[in-house]
C-alpha cells in the first residue's frame, strides 16, 4: 500500500545566472511499512529528496503526496503538525537542542503536540537504544553515538509513520554505526515505520527492502520499480 | 617584521568584525556624546543662571556702614574688593527715616542710581527723590519743578530749614531695604539716601555726613573671607542689580542659587540617565560581542593567555572605539548645547572651555569602564575547554528542571536565563527605570494642584503693623504708632483697584486677661530640667504668653513658689514689680496676663478642623459680642543642646506621643459661653519701661495709658494648627473680626497683612498695573509685597518641566527597552537559527518557538517591576518622595504595554528566520 509518492519533485538552486538542479524531475511511490534506502554519489540529491519528502524544504516544482493530500498545500503549521505526528527525521548531525538533557530532547515532539508521554512505550524505546544511562545529560556530554540513538529516540517519540534518516551513520565509527542501523531495522521491522534512509554505504543499502540510486538529480536506478 | 601587540590585536578584530561592532559602537559613542552634552547643559544651566542673577540682582557687592575707623587705604590693602565708592548721608528730613544724600563717581556707578522721571541734582538745592521717600513725607502728588522747605536734622547739631527744588524722580531702591530691615544701623533705620542732594549742596555747620563705602567684591572672594575681615565692621554683602538699582542682601540670592541647583539637578538626573542607558547598551553590546568571541576566547586560553590578557585584549576595542568616539561625539554634544542654548537663551549658556573636556572624560571613560567590566570579568573566568564545549555553562543551565510537566520551550528560556543573566540585566533596568520614572510622573502629576492657577490671594501685603522703634514692647500695653500698618485709606484704595473682589486683612492688637483668685494651671510657668552636653544642669520654662512674660509672677514671688534658679527667680520678680505695678495703676486687684487679639476677616470656612467646643457665629463676632479663643494644649521636650545652648520645642498635644512629654499646659480655663473679663492699655508712649524702671516711674507709665473695658462671651475654642491670613499661630490669643474690633473698641495700629483676591484673571499689563499699585501702598509702611500670581506661575512652569522630564525619560527608557529586548532576541535568534530549525523539524509551530523567547521578555518585565517596586519603596522610605501602592497600578499597564511591544518585535524576527526553510535554517555554517 503506498503511503506517500511525490510527482516531477525538482529543486533548483540559483547560483548566479547557473541553474544547478539538485534535484531533477523526481517521480517516486513509497509503499507503506517498507525500508528505502537512498543512495548516491555526493551531490547526487539525496539528501535534498529527504528535506522535500519530509517537509522540511519547499520545492521548486513538483508534488509530495502523502496519504491522498499535497503535503506542499498545508499551511507552515499544518505542515508542523504533521511533521511532529506523523513523521520523524534522524539528522547526520544529531540536531539536538543543546540546552535540554537527552530525555529531555525526546519528549520535545510529545510536548509540542501537548499530549501525554506514553511512558511505556518511550521506555521500550529507551531500553531499545540503550540510552537510558546517558537521559540526564545533555548533548555536550554524549559521544556521537549516544546523540544518534537519542536523536531517533526523538524521531520515535510520536509513533510517526515515516522516519526519515539522513546518513544517520555517517558520523559514527564502524560498530557503532552498525548498531544504530541495526536499530533502525528492528524498528522498521517491530513497529511498523515506514523507513527512508539516506545513505552512501552500500553495505547499509543492503540491508534494505529498495533502493533508489540518484545522480545528478535524477533516479538512476530503482530496486522497486524492477521488482514490481 | 612587525611586532604584534594589543593594539594591533585589537585594530585587526575591530577590521574583522566590522559590522558586528556597530552596536558596540554606538553606545560608546553614545556615552561620550551624552557625556559632553550633560556636562556642557549642567555648566550651561549654572552659568546662565548666574548671568541671569547678575542682571536682576547684580553682582557680588560689599556695603560698608559708617566705619570711620577703617581707611580706604586699609579696604584696598585687602586684596577682598575690586572698586571702591563712597555714599555720603548728610541728614534725616522732617525727622523720618527719610535721608538725604550724594555719592561719588565710583558709587554713583555701583549703587546704579538713575531717575525715571526728569534728571539727576546737578547743583546746590536741587533733589532727585524716590516716590516712596515722597510718599512717606506725605508729598504723594509732588511733581518734578516742585520746591519743598524740609526740617532738615544733620546726625550731629541742630535742625535745619532748607529749601529744595525737586528736579527728577528716582528709581527705587532704600525702599527694598525696608521690610527687612536687614539695612539698618544702631539707630534702627535705614541709612541709605532716598533723597539725593548735590555734592555742592553746602554741609552742616556742626558734624559731618556719615560715610558709607560700596565696594564690588574680588572674583572668587568668599562671603566667608570678607565676613572674617575685620571683624564686628558694620558691613553688608549684597547683590546691587545693574539694571533696576534693587539691592538685595545675600540671603535672598540663596533660593536663586537652589533654583538654578535644582535646575543643574534635573539635567544632572536626564544626563545620568541617559547615560545609564547608555551603559546598559555597551554592556549588553559587549555581552553579544564575547559571545561571538566565545571560539576565540577558548582558543587564546587554550595557547596560554591569562584572565588579565583577556581582559586587556577585549576590553582594548572599546577603548579604541572610545577614542575614535570622542572626537565625533564631543562635537555633536557641542552642537546640541548650542542648539538648546539658542532653544532656552534664557535657561542656558553655551561657554564651552577645554577645561571642561576633563569632566566629559572622566565620565564616559567610566562608562565605558564600568559596563565593559563585568562582560570582561565574565568572559575571562571561562576555562578554554569549557568554551571551547560549552559543557560547563551548561552544567549551570541544568540546575533548572521542568517541575510538573516537561515544557521544552520554557525550559530552555529559563537555562538561557540561567546562561547569560548579563543579556537580562540591561533590559530589567530599563524597564524598571522606565516603570520608576512612571510612578514619579504619576506621584508629581497627583500631587499637582491641576485647577486653573486661579486669581484668589493673587497679591499679599505682610510684614506691616509692628512699631518701627526697634525696641521691645511691654507685653501689657499695646503701643500705638502713627504710620505702622495699612490704614482704613489704604484698605480703601486697595479694594478700589480694577478687579479686586475682596481683600482679606490680619492686625494684631493686646489686651490684658483678669483671671480668677486661683491662677489656672494654663498659665502657670513650667519647669523642665535638662542636662547640658557639658554635663550643666539646667532648667527651661514652658509657658503659653507669647510677651516673653515669666507668668510665675502669677504666683506671688514671696511665696514658697519653687523656682529652679536665680535666672528665673529675677526674671519673674520684674514680671512681678511690673504686675505690681499693674494692678496699683488699674485698681485691679485680680491676677492678670497679657492676650494677643487677632483681628481678621473671617468666613464660615475658617478654623473647620480647629473648632472643639462652640461654633463661629460671624454675626456675633461682628455684634462683639462675642470672641474665638484659640487655646491648644502645648507640650513641651528639650531637644538639641549644644553645649551650653537648649533648644526648646514646642509641640501640640497630638503630635508627639505622652510619653515624650517634659511639660504639658492643658486648657483648664476658657470654656464655651464664659464671660472674659478684658482690659486694653493702649498709648503712644516715646519711652518704653524698661528693667531699670522703678515701680512708681511704671505705675505711672500704665496710669498714663488709655484704658479700655470689655466683656465679651467666648463662642468658640480652637485647638491644633491654625493659620490665618497664611500665617501659624502657636500661643493662646483671642480671635475677632474687623466689625468685632471697632465694636469691642480695641485699638490697633494699622493692618499687618492683606490678602487681595480678584474677580478674575488678569492680563499682563493689569497684573504688572495692581502688582505696582499695592506694592507702592505697601511701600509707605514698609510692607513685604509677593506676588502669588507670579510664584504659582513659576512652580506651575517648574512642576510641568519636571513631569515633561520624567514624562519624556519614561518614553525614552520604553524605547531603550523594547529595542534592548528585540535586537537582543533578535540576535538570539540568529544565532540559535540551528535550533530554531531542529525545532522546526521535530513539527513545532511558531506559538512554540515564540514560547522559548516570550520568557525573557516577561521576567524583564516581572523583574523590573519588582526592581521598581523595591526602588520606590527605597525612596518612600529615605522620605524623598511619597510613593503611594496604586503608583504600581499606574506602572502594570506601561510594564504590559513593554512587553506586548516587545513580544511583537520577536514575533517578527522569528517571521524572518521561519521564512527560510528549514534545511536553511539548520545548514551547518
Amino acid at each position: 500500500m503506498e503511503i506517500m509518492r511525490c510527482e516531477s519533485l525538482s529543486k533548483v538552486y540559483q547560483a548566479g545566472e547557473n541553474k544547478v538542479y539538485a534535484l531533477n524531475q523526481v517521480s517516486l511511490s513509497l509503499e507503506q511499512g517498507g525500508f528505502i534506502a537512498v543512495t548516491g554519489r555526493s551531490g547526487s540529491g539525496k539528501s535534498t529528496l529527504l528535506h522535500l519528502l519530509s517537509g522540511l524544504d519547499h520545492p521548486t516544482s513538483g508534488r509530495v503526496i502523502y496519504q491522498d493530500a499535497e503535503l506542499y498545500k498545508y499551511s507552515d503549521n499544518q505542515l508542523s503538525v504533521l511533521r511532529r505526528r506523523r513523521f520523524g527525521f534522524v539528522f547526520q548531525s544529531y540536531n539536538l537542542v543543546r540546552e535540554l538533557t537527552g530525555w529531555e530532547n525526546i519528549l520535545l515532539p510529545v510536548m509540542l503536540d501537548n499530549r501525554r508521554a506514553d511512558e511505556a512505550y518511550l521506555n521500550q524505546l529507551i531500553d531499545l537504544l540503550g540510552i537510558r544511562d546517558r537521559l540526564n545529560h545533555l548533548p555536550g556530554a554524549m559521544s556521537g553515538g549516544q546523540q544518534q540513538r537519542v536523536s531517533i529516540a526523538r524521531a520515535l517519540a510520536n509513533k510517526p509513520a515515516i522516519l526519515f534518516a539522513d546518513e544517520p551513520t555517517g558520523n559514527l565509527d564502524g560498530k557503532s554505526g552498525r548498531e544504530v542501523l541495526t536499530l533502525l531495522r528492528h524498528v522498521n521491522r517491530e513497529l511498523g515505520i515506514t523507513l527512508v534512509l539516506v545513505t552512501h554505504d552500500l553495505n547499509v543499502a543492503e540491508q534494505a527492502d529498495r533502493v533508489i540510486q540518484l545522480e545528478d538529480g535524477r533516479v538512476a536506478h530503482d530496486s522497486g520499480v524492477m521488482q514490481a | 617584521m612587525k611586532r604584534l601587540t594589543m593594539n594591533r590585536v585589537a585594530w585587526a578584530s575591530l577590521r574583522h568584525y566590522r559590522k558586528s561592532y556597530a552596536s558596540l559602537a554606538a553606545g560608546i559613542f553614545l556615552a561620550v556624546y551624552l557625556a559632553c552634552t550633560a556636562v556642557l547643559c549642567i555648566h550651561g544651566t549654572l552659568e546662565a543662571g548666574n548671568e541671569q542673577m547678575a542682571r536682576r540682582l547684580g553682582r557680588a557687592d560689599t556695603i560698608l556702614l559708617n566705619s570711620p575707623h577703617v581707611t580706604d587705604e586699609q579696604i584696598r590693602s585687602s586684596n577682598l574688593f575690586d572698586q571702591l565708592g563712597h555714599i555720603y548721608v548728610t541728614a534725616s528730613v522732617e525727622n523720618t527715616d527719610v535721608y538725604t544724600g550724594y555719592y561719588d563717581k565710583t558709587a554713583n556707578h555701583l549703587m546704579y542710581r538713575r531717575c525715571v522721571e526728569g534728571r539727576m541734582p546737578e547743583k546746590a538745592g536741587e533733589i532727585a527723590a524716590e516716590q516712596s521717600a515722597l510718599d512717606k513725607l506725605g508729598l504723594e502728588n509732588a511733581a518734578v519743578g516742585d520746591v519743598f522747605t524740609w526740617n532738615m536734622q544733620p546726625f550731629e547739631g541742630l535742625s535745619e530749614q532748607r529749601s529744595y527744588t525737586l528736579v527728577g524722580i528716582l528709581s527705587e531702591q532704600t525702599v527694598y531695604l525696608n521690610p527687612d530691615r536687614w539695612f539698618s544701623t544702631g539707630f534702627g533705620t535705614v541709612q541709605l539716601p532716598a533723597i539725593l542732594i548735590s555734592a555742592d549742596d553746602p554741609p552742616f555747620p556742626v558734624g559731618s555726613a556719615t560715610v558709607h563705602r560700596v565696594m564690588t567684591d574680588r572674583p572668587l572672594v568668599t562671603l566667608n573671607q570678607i565676613q572674617n575681615w575685620q571683624d564686628g565692621l558694620l558691613h553688608m554683602s549684597c547683590h546691587i542689580s545693574r539694571v533696576t538699582g534693587r539691592i538685595t542682601p545675600y540671603d535672598s540670592t540663596e533660593y536663586e542659587m537652589e533654583r538654578r541647583a535644582e535646575q543643574a539637578a534635573l539635567w544632572l538626573m536626564l544626563g545620568g540617565a541617559l547615560l545609564l542607558s547608555a551603559c546598559v547598551g555597551i554592556a549588553s553590546a559587549m555581552e553579544s560581542m564575547l559571545d561571538r568571541k566565545t571560539e576565540d576566547i577558548g582558543m587564546l586560553r587554550a595557547v596560554g593567555a591569562t584572565r588579565r590578557q583577556i581582559r586587556r585584549l577585549l576590553g582594548r576595542d572599546a577603548w579604541l572605539l572610545a577614542i575614535i568616539a570622542l572626537p565625533v561625539g564631543v562635537a555633536l554634544g557641542c552642537l546640541t548645547c548650542w542648539g538648546l542654548s539658542r532653544m532656552m537663551p534664557e535657561k542656558m549658556v553655551f561657554h564651552p572651555s577645554p577645561w571642561l573636556l576633563l569632566p566629559v572624560l572622566g565620565v564616559s571613560g567610566l562608562c565605558v569602564f564600568l559596563s565593559s567590566a563585568l562582560p570582561l570579568r565574565r568572559a575571562s573566568r571561562q576555562t578554554p575547554m569549557g568554551v571551547l564545549r560549552d559543557t560547563a555553562l551548561l552544567r549551570r543551565a541544568r540546575r533548572f528542571h521542568s517541575r510538573r510537566a516537561f515544557d521544552g520551550p520554557q525550559l530552555i528560556a529559563l537555562r538561557q536565563f540561567r546562561l547569560h543573566p548579563l543579556r537580562q540585566a540591561g533590559s530589567i533596568c530599563m524597564v524598571a527605570l522606565m516603570l520608576i520614572c512612571l510612578m514619579t510622573l504619576c506621584v508629581i502629576a497627583s500631587l499637582m494642584d491641576w485647577s486653573a492657577l486661579g486669581y484668589q490671594e493673587a497679591f499679599i501685603l505682610s510684614g506691616g503693623g509692628q512699631t518701627l522703634e526697634g525696641v521691645e514692647n511691654d507685653p501689657f500695653v499695646q503701643e500705638l504708632e502713627a504710620g505702622a500698618g495699612l490704614t482704613q485709606s489704604d484698605m480703601h484704595q486697595l479694594r478700589s483697584l480694577p478687579l479686586v473682589s475682596r481683600v482679606d486683612m490680619r492686625l494684631s492688637t493686646r489686651v490684658i486677661l483678669q483671671l480668677p483668685d486661683d491662677t489656672p494651671g494654663y498659665f502657670q510657668t513650667q519647669y523642665v530640667p535638662l542636662r547640658l552636653a557639658n554635663g550643666y544642669e539646667t532648667r527651661y520654662s514652658v509657658r503659653v504668653t507669647d510677651g516673653g512674660l515669666n507668668t510665675a509672677y502669677l504666683d506671688s514671688i514671696e511665696s514658697s513658689f519653687d523656682l529652679p534658679d536665680e535666672f528665673h527667680k529675677r526674671d519673674a520678680e520684674l514680671d512681678a514689680a511690673k504686675h505690681r505695678a499693674l494692678q496699683q495703676a488699674t485698681g485691679v486687684e485680680q491676677n492678670m496676663v497679657p492676650m494677643t487679639v487677632i483681628v481678621a476677616t473671617l468666613d464660615d470656612e475658617n478654623f473647620s478642623g480647629n473648632l472643639v467646643a462652640g461654633d463661629v457665629d460671624l454675626a456675633a463676632l461682628d455684634s462683639g459680642r462675642e470672641v474665638l479663643v484659640y487655646a491648644p494644649n502645648i507640650v513641651a521636650r528639650a531637644e538639641g543642646d549644644r553645649g551650653g545652648m537648649h533648644q526648646t520645642n514646642q509641640f501640640f498635644d497630638d503630635e508627639i506621643s505622652p510619653a515624650q512629654w517634659d511639660a504639658v499646659l492643658i486648657n483648664d480655663f476658657f470654656s464655651v459661653g464664659q464671660t472674659l473679663p478684658l482690659m486694653q492699655l493702649a498709648g503712644v508712649q516715646a519711652d518704653s519701661p524698661t528693667i531699670l524702671m522703678s515701680e512708681d516711674a511704671l505705675r505711672s507709665y500704665y496710669g498714663g495709658m488709655e484704658r479700655t473695658s470689655l466683656v465679651p462671651v467666648v463662642g468658640g475654642i480652637l485647638k491644633g494648627h491654625l493659620d490665618i491670613g497664611g500665617t501659624w499661630f502657636f500661643c493662646p490669643c483671642l480671635i475677632t473680626t474687623e466689625k468685632g474690633a471697632v465694636t469691642l473698641g480695641l485699638r490697633s495700629n494699622g493692618v499687618e497683612s492683606a490678602c487681595v483676591s480678584l474677580a478674575s484673571a488678569p492680563d499682563v499689563d493689569t497684573e504688572a498695573l495692581l502688582a505696582r499699585r499695592i506694592e507702592r501702598i505697601g511701600n509707605r509702611h514698609g510692607m513685604t509685597f509677593t506676588n502669588s500670581l507670579e510664584t504659582r506661575r513659576q512652580d506651575r512652569a517648574y512642576q510641568m518641566q519636571i513631569i515633561a522630564l520624567f514624562g519624556g525619560m519614561a518614553l525614552l527608557f520604553f524605547a531603550v527597552s523594547v529595542s534592548m529586548q528585540v535586537t537582543s532576541i533578535a540576535r538570539r535568534i540568529r544565532a540559535d537559527e540551528r535550533m530554531v530549525g531542529t525545532f522546526r523539524a521535530v513539527g513545532a509551530d511558531e506559538t512554540a518557538l515564540a514560547r522559548c523567547y516570550r520568557l525573557p521578555v516577561l521576567m524583564a518585565a516581572v523583574c523590573g517591576l519588582i526592581l521598581a517596586a523595591a526602588v520606590c519603596g527605597a525612596i518612600r522610605w529615605a522620605g524623598l518622595l511619597m510613593f503611594r501602592p496604586w503608583a504600581l497600578l499606574a506602572a502594570l499597564p506601561m510594564a504590559a504595554l513593554n512587553v506586548l511591544c516587545a513580544l511583537a518585535g520577536v514575533r517578527g524576527q522569528l517571521r524572518r528566520v521561519m521564512g527560510r526553510s528549514i534545511i536553511e535554517n539548520i545548514r551547518e555554517l
